[in-house]
């Protein structure tokens, strides 16, 4: 599927009460680490299906940044059922790509 | 404006800064500026380190490097805060943080163009020097918010704001 933004606080708290398992990658539009794991982060979403993939722009909603207590970017998390299983911080694309077939795992 | 003295009680400062995480460390992660108030400072002792800028010679080499080494000196007076203070940006304050290797004990703080230090009479006009306006080198002691002792340097090099200046204040 292809990446999308989310929107608002609301979209992100809809995304994340889905009931599928879903990884978010927080980033920002300065953030050269952000910008050197993206390309992995988009083809491993292609080796996910049932797997939603979503990427939140902190400066466009602290709100939420501060609610997850985003400390450095990137941040990728899964979440499922509203709640937080996995984090991988930063241009880690092994971690990266472990967080990812966890979150295809809780798809089965 | 004049420079604060002994005795008075700080103005009210925000300064932006990127707090430390390990995950800093290898240059992995970009941190996020968030705002400091020197409203959080009541109630603690304060050591306060002001250079012209981030990686210039003198703050780089002589300047804030024995606040490091002497990090434990400082803890044993009984200093809850160190803080180095320079106009340059959150980023490049962390850059140069993570430089010199300050990680948790020295936090880097951004005073934006100056403007708290001019509020205590301790900015300085180093546009002939290529930086522009900076804050003054200087150091400070803060009881509570209360200034217990500020070295301002008069000349080039360190002496009165140094670390050994202040623990000797201490």
């Amino acid at each position: 599927m292809p990446i999308n933004t989310i929107n608002s606080s609301e979209e992100f708290k809809r995304i994340i009460n889905s009931g599928k398992p879903v990884v978010i990658d927080f980033f920002a539009a300065w953030c050269n680490n952000c910008r050197i794991t993206y390309p992995f982060f988009e083809e491993f979403s292609k080796d996910a299906p049932g797997v939603d993939f979503w990427k939140l722009d902190i400066d466009d909603h602290p709100d939420v940044s501060k609610e997850i207590d985003i400390k450095s970017l990137p941040t990728f998390i899964f979440f499922r059922s509203g709640a937080k299983v996995g984090e991988v911080l930063g241009a880690d694309p092994a971690g990266l790509h472990g967080l990812i077939q966890t979150a295809k795992k809780a798809t089965a | 404006m004049s420079v604060i003295k002994e005795g008075e009680t700080i103005p009210e400062g925000t300064f932006k800064y990127v707090p430390w995480s390990d995950a800093l460390e290898d240059n992995l992660v970009c941190g996020i500026p968030v705002e400091l108030s020197s409203n959080e400072w009541k109630g603690k002792k304060v050591v306060i380190v002001s250079v012209p800028g981030a990686f210039t010679p003198t703050c780089h080499t002589k300047h804030l490097p024995p606040f490091l080494e002497k990090y434990e000196e400082f803890k044993a007076k009984g200093v809850d805060v160190i803080a180095v203070l320079a106009a340059n940006d959150p980023f490049v304050m962390s850059g140069w943080a993570r430089f010199e290797g300050l990680k948790d004990k020295i936090i880097a703080l951004s005073d934006n163009g100056a403007q708290w230090s001019k509020k205590i009479g301790l900015d300085k006009d180093l546009t002939a020097n290529g930086l522009g306006i900076r804050t003054n080198r200087y150091a400070s002691i803060l009881e509570d918010n209360v200034v217990k002792y500020i070295g301002v340097e008069t000349a080039p090099g360190v002496s009165v704001s140094g670390a050994d200046a202040v623990l000797a204040a201490l």
